[in-house]
C-alpha cells in the first residue's frame, strides 16, 4: 500500500508540468528532495514518462486515397443543390397551391351554367320577381337618388 | 531579430493569401475550394487519424469538416481565422464520434495484459485511449501527439486554458495507471 507523503500531490503536478515547461530551480530542487524520500513518486514519474513516450511513438501518419479534393468538391456541389432546393421549396409549394386554387376558381366561374341543378328534398325554392327591387328602396330617404335617376 | 521579422512578414503574407482564397470560396469559386482543401487536408487527416485511430473514419471526418466549414462560412467574421475555424470543426466532429463510439458496447472490455512484448505497442495504446473519456483523450492527443500549445488546445476544444491544464494532468495520470495495468507491472 502506498504511503502518501506531504508533497506527493505537488510532485505529481510538477512531474506533469515538466513535460510542458522548464521548471524553476526551486521547483526542481523540491522534486529532487521529494524523489530522495519517496520512491513511489519516483517510480510514478518514470512510468508516466514511459507511457507518454509510447503514446508519442504511436503517432499515425495520415493516409488518404487519391481524389480526396474531388470527393469533397462533389459532396459540396450536392450539398449546395440540396440547400438551394431546401430554400426555394416552400415558395414552390405555395405557388403551386395558389395556382391550383386559381385554376379551380376560374373553372367554377366559367362552367357554373353547365353544372346540374339538383333540388334538395324538402327545400322550397323561391324565385325573386324579375321586376321587383333587388335592394331596399332608399329613394324616399335620399332624394338625390331620384334626381340621379 | 531579422529572421523573426521575416517570419512574421511571411506569416502575415500567408494569412493575407489565405484570406483571399477564403473570400473567393465565399463566392463559390471551385478552384479556391480545391486550393483550400489541398492546403489543410494533411493536417486535418493527421489529427483525425490520431484522435480516432482509424484512417478511413479520419478521412470521412476530414471531408465532413470541410463541408461543414464551407456551409458555415458566413459565420466566420475574419477570413484570416479560417484555419482555426476549420480545425475546431474537425476536432469537434472527432469528439462527437468518440462519444458515439464510447456509447456503443465495445468488443474488448479490458486491455489484454502485455505478454512478453509480443503485443504491438500501437494496439495497446489504442485500447488504452479507448478507455479514456473523449475530453481527456482529445486533450492528451492534441498536446502529446499533435504537439499543440495550451492556447491552441484551448482554442480547438473551445475551453479555457486552465481547463486544458487540469484535463491534461488528469489524462496523463489516468493514462499512466492504465498503461501500468496493461504492461502488468
Amino acid at each position: 500500500m502506498k504511503v502518501r507523503l506531504f508533497g506527493c500531490g505537488k510532485f505529481a503536478w510538477l512531474a506533469s508540468e515538466s513535460h510542458d515547461r522548464l521548471l524553476s530551480s526551486r521547483e526542481r530542487s523540491f522534486m529532487d528532495r521529494h524523489r530522495a524520500v519517496c520512491g513511489e513518486c519516483e517510480r510514478a514519474e518514470w512510468s508516466g514518462a514511459m507511457a507518454l513516450n509510447m503514446l508519442r511513438e504511436s503517432s499515425m501518419e495520415p493516409v488518404f486515397g487519391a481524389g480526396f479534393e474531388d470527393r469533397v468538391l462533389r459532396r459540396h456541389r450536392v450539398q449546395t443543390v440540396r440547400a438551394s432546393l431546401g430554400y426555394w421549396s416552400p415558395a414552390f409549394l405555395g405557388a403551386s397551391i395558389a395556382m391550383v386554387a386559381i385554376l379551380a376558381g376560374l373553372q367554377m366561374v366559367t362552367r357554373s351554367a353547365e353544372l346540374p341543378v339538383v333540388p334538395a328534398p324538402g327545400v322550397e325554392v323561391r324565385r325573386q320577381d324579375a321586376d321587383g327591387p333587388k335592394f331596399p328602396d332608399l329613394r324616399p330617404i335620399f332624394p338625390t337618388l331620384r334626381r340621379m335617376q | 531579430m531579422v529572421n523573426a521579422k521575416l517570419l512574421a512578414g511571411g506569416r502575415s503574407e500567408a494569412a493575407f493569401d489565405e484570406a483571399t482564397w477564403v473570400a473567393r470560396c465565399r463566392e463559390g469559386d471551385e478552384a479556391a475550394l480545391a486550393t483550400i482543401i489541398a492546403r489543410h487536408r494533411n493536417r486535418l487527416i493527421r489529427t483525425a487519424t490520431n484522435l480516432l485511430r482509424d484512417r478511413h473514419e479520419a478521412e470521412d471526418v476530414a471531408q465532413d469538416a470541410f463541408l461543414k466549414a464551407f456551409r458555415e462560412l458566413h459565420r466566420l467574421r475574419e477570413d484570416k481565422a479560417f484555419p482555426g475555424f476549420l480545425y475546431r470543426i474537425c476536432v469537434r466532429l472527432c469528439m462527437d464520434r468518440l462519444r458515439l463510439k464510447r456509447a456503443e458496447p465495445s468488443e474488448f472490455d479490458r486491455v489484454q495484459p502485455h505478454e512478453g512484448g509480443n503485443v504491438e505497442n500501437r494496439v495497446v495504446i489504442e485500447k488504452l485511449l479507448d478507455l479514456l473519456a473523449p475530453d481527456l483523450r482529445t486533450t492528451l492527443v492534441l498536446r502529446e501527439i499533435e504537439q499543440l500549445s495550451y492556447e491552441e488546445v484551448a482554442e480547438a476544444m473551445h475551453v479555457p486554458i486552465g481547463t486544458v491544464r487540469s484535463r491534461l494532468h488528469t489524462a496523463r495520470e489516468r493514462f499512466r495507471k492504465l498503461w501500468l495495468e496493461a504492461v502488468g507491472e
